[in-house]
């Protein structure tokens, strides 16, 4: 039931802030409420992901925010910091407090926090159901009368009372707040008043902050607040009155104020769920306890962890390369043919229009669309492992091996996904909940060896080291690893710092089933805002590399139609080696390769091919129609739904199929003659300095894109520079150490 | 070509596995708290780190000797002193604890600074 009769001109929108704890259910609360019209960020210079939707109602537009998932409103760490700005800063009509009504005594330390804030607050308990199965029986109408607040019961994964979460908003946005909030001891009180006294007597604090509120964090000493309100007028003497009162306390209370606050709102919280609560659930094994005996157990752990990730590893790879091949199949083939016609219809048959549509914008655009089905199945997985609660169990299994190296258990994942392609790896570190945590992990995941650098290490292998080619490529996978782990190890003790004394201090929620609407809302929604985001650096340096080779720099060749030695590309190649002759690779081909391998590392190859000019003459194909065009988009199509199904089996297995052959003879030739002269004999030792060099500087703009989306450009250019370097200084000590032991 | 990556990776993945088995098997049973004055105090008192607490039996959390920015990550989890504590799984890395109705994993380091006291032992069934 919505009632609209108090609905005046000027409140005809309504903005609300959804908060909470972490598992709390507030993701799907969200997605209840707003549906598909949701928009997926980041908050303005933060790592933290943001959300908003919009819901309309009789004529009203309900702003939506989801605020971070938070144990508390002090601000130590990153969500914490976001979510109380937002309060405080965009002062929301209303709060809904979003609370897991199988854990109300945690839940509601957060909720009171969210009450001393003063702003209109809804409660609302989350899991109904669930407490039910528990044998819990909670009052709500003596918890709403003791908090003070209107409540509403909900079982978010079924949708059951979204409506009246909706109406109770609505309600509580017109009604003044008038919550009960707990009192503390005597001596804390007292301070308080004093406090409150003095922000009374100013006005342009009172009219920010709730009195009450300020002067107990004030007194709790919160540094971020104090800064805040040092910066009003008559901030400066609050500051020092609160300091000097602060102490005084702590002397009486012989304990940290902040320390007593915390003891007192929880001893207060305690006795109000003792009222309210019956049939509290007896202290024994649940069942989310008895799987995290086996999932979580000494020896089981890590394996099955193992298993999980390779699982996932498979999925995101497996899954969408009938569906990479599909989309590549449909671009090159009949999309760029009905280019082609429609500019042969128009008069601009083979002019450099032709080129530039075909070679740089189609073939951009595929660049782009080929990370979709990856960036889909990837999302799908985590979104299921997070549902589930699995992850947690994961970065609980791998904490103290991650430790070692100075990273968070949680930071194996987007590691792991690397080795696949290196652009949702750079997503997928979004499991890491802390900032520091995020970036040091992001800068990492390039080093992880993606898919598409093997096909470079094959032929190279074949070609200079072919007795030991396994060997070869296998210690190509570790060097990147050893090359991470020493990276990282560089980053902590220099511009990454270890936050004091972490200690890991984490939340296992109990195993839930998927939501299978939200998961899908993830994926969608991630996915959309990649494509948003990174998509127009990938689309830029693609043309620019096409724009390259088009000019020409002299010869006979005109615009678009000029051998790749006198282009443009070919003189920036040229003008590269003399960078990398050191390296033993000194060829204007070997750099040309390596440009292009900047856009994307399938290139590298046909790169070296067009550059030796040993290209395959390209089937031009039949003249075909229109419609045999769109039979053939279906039935691959087809093809590609049936081979993902095929992939399923297959997923956990591993397939031994036959090597695919590289046999490219001519290439293979070419490419041994100019290395045998630009190392002066030492063919060997620069072709792996070569595999090396590739392996370690940046996988593709695609990544760099990512890492601006993700991390902002400082840390994309730092990623992009540093790793050119480190790639450089690897392939020169490769490149002398084979020198010199006569390779 | 993708045929090549799988053995490579599971090489990759055994090596890992048995890094991670020799590190449980070298550090699981490590069991101590830091050696200093106010560690022999509390021990003195009867108290014990909560790395050295048997699983599934109650106990009460009385001493956070932590540093102060991890003091507030554990007061907000509902780890204030006073709080009933359980450990539900101990598998040589984090302690996964159980408090005010939920799981909370702590960071080895963190456990052996975190003091709790055992009831009286009597002869209770410590599952009851």
């Amino acid at each position: 039931m919505i009632t609209t009769g108090f609905v005046s001109a000027d409140s005809r929108v309504l903005s609300v802030a959804l908060a909470g704890n972490p598992n709390a259910g507030k993701s799907t609360i969200f997605n209840a409420l707003t549906g598909a019209r949701q928009h997926v960020g980041n908050w303005p210079g933060k790592t933290v992901e943001k959300k908003t939707g919009e819901l309309f109602l009789d004529g009203r537009r309900l702003n939506i925010t989801d605020l971070p998932g938070t144990y508390s409103l002090s601000a130590y760490t990153l969500e914490e910091i976001v979510a109380r700005d937002f309060l405080l800063e965009e002062r929301p009509d209303v709060v809904v407090a979003v609370v897991d009504a199988t854990n109300l005594e945690r839940n509601l330390y957060l909720v009171v926090q969210l009450l001393e804030l003063g702003l209109p607050t809804l409660l609302v308990l989350n899991m109904m159901d669930v407490a039910g199965e528990q044998g819990l029986d909670i009052d709500t109408v003596e918890l709403s009368l003791s908090l003070g607040v209107p409540i509403v019961p909900t079982v978010a994964s079924r949708e059951q009372g979204i409506d009246d979460v909706i109406a109770g908003a609505c309600r509580a946005a017109t009604e003044p707040a008038n919550p009960c909030l707990p009192e503390y001891l005597p001596q804390v009180e007292r301070e308080i008043a004093r406090l409150q006294n003095i922000i009374n007597e100013h006005d342009a604090i009172r009219d920010v902050y709730s009195p009450r509120w300020l002067a107990l964090r004030l007194l709790e000493g919160d540094s971020d607040v104090a800064e805040r309100v040092g910066s009003l007028p008559g901030g400066s003497s609050l500051l020092a009155e609160a300091i000097e009162r602060g102490a005084v306390l702590a002397a009486e209370l012989e304990e940290d104020v902040d320390l007593t606050i915390a003891d007192q709102r929880y001893r207060w919280i305690h006795a109000l769920v003792g009222r309210v609560v019956r049939a509290r659930p007896a202290h024994s094994l649940s069942r989310s306890d008895r799987i995290d005996r086996f999932v979580t157990d000494r020896r089981f752990g890590i394996p099955i962890f193992l298993l999980a990730m390779w699982i996932v590893f498979k999925f995101t790879t497996d899954l969408s390369a009938p569906w990479v091949d599909w989309l590549d199949a449909v671009l090159t083939g009949p999309v760029s043919r009905w280019a082609v016609a429609v500019l042969g219809a128009v008069g601009m048959g083979g002019t450099w229009v032709e080129s530039l549509v075909v070679d740089g914008v189609i073939a951009g655009v595929g660049g782009v669309l080929a990370f979709i089905p990856v960036l889909a199945a990837l999302y799908f997985a985590l979104a299921i492992l997070e549902d589930s609660g699995y992850m947690a169990r994961g970065a609980f299994v791998m904490d103290r091996m991650m430790n070692r190296i100075g990273l968070h258990g949680r930071s194996f994942l987007p590691l792991m996904v690397g080795f696949g392609c290196s652009v949702p790896a750079i997503y997928a570190t979004r499991t890491l909940t802390n900032n520091r945590d995020r970036i040091l992990t992001g800068l990492l995941v390039p080093f992880m060896s993606c898919g598409a650098r093997l096909p470079v290490y094959v032929l190279f292998a074949a070609i200079f080291l072919p007795r030991s080619s396994s060997l070869v490529i296998l210690g190509l996978y570790l060097l990147g690893v050893i090359v991470a782990i020493l990276v990282g190890l560089t980053l902590q003790r220099t511009i990454l710092p270890a936050t004091a004394a972490p200690g890991l201090v984490m939340e296992l929620p109990p195993y839930r089933l998927p939501n299978w609407r939200g998961i899908r809302n993830n994926v969608w929604l991630r996915t959309r805002s990649f494509l948003q985001h990174a998509a127009s650096l990938i689309l830029v340096t693609s043309m620019a590399i096409w724009l390259l080779m088009a000019i020409p720099t002299g010869g006979q060749g005109s615009f678009a139609d000029t051998p790749m030695a006198d282009s443009a590309f070919g003189r920036l190649s040229t003008a590269l080696t003399p960078v990398l002759r050191p390296l033993g690779f000194g060829s204007w081909q070997s750099g040309g390769a390596l440009i292009s391998g900047l856009v994307a590392k399938e290139v590298v190859i046909s790169t070296m091919a067009q550059t030796y000019g040993t290209e395959a003459t390209e089937d031009v194909g039949q003249p075909t129609t229109f419609f045999g065009d769109l039979l053939e988009i279906a039935s691959s199509f087809i093809q590609a739904v049936i081979d993902t199904l095929k992939a399923i089996p297959g997923m956990i297995g591993i397939n031994l199929g036959s090597a695919e052959e590289s046999g490219e003879p001519e290439l293979s030739a070419a490419i041994r003659s100019s290395f045998e002269t630009t190392s002066g004999g030492h063919a060997a030792a620069a072709g792996l300095a070569f595999m090396v060099f590739v392996l370690l500087y940046t996988p593709c703009m695609a990544t760099i894109a990512a890492e601006r989306h993700e991390f902002g450009r400082r840390w994309a250019i730092l990623s992009l520079v540093g790793q050119l370097i480190i790639a450089w200084v690897g392939a020169f000590i490769v490149f002398r150490l084979g020198v010199a032991l006569g390779g | 070509m993708t045929s090549f990556l799988w053995p490579i990776l599971v090489i990759f993945f055994s090596l890992i596995a048995g890094a991670a088995a020799l590190a449980g098997l070298r550090s699981g049973t490590r069991r101590s708290a830091p050696k200093d004055e106010r560690a022999a105090e509390l021990l003195a008192a009867g108290l014990l780190p909560l790395v050295d607490c048997p699983r599934d039996r109650d106990a009460c959390l009385k001493c956070l000797h932590v540093d102060r920015c991890v003091v507030h990550r554990l007061l907000e989890m509902g780890l204030t002193p006073g709080t009933p504590v359980r450990v539900v799984q101990d598998a040589g890395g984090p302690m996964l604890v159980s408090v005010r109705g939920s799981r909370v994993a702590l960071g080895r380091d963190l456990a052996a600074r975190m003091w709790v006291e055992l009831p009286a032992t009597d002869s209770r069934d410590p599952q009851s």
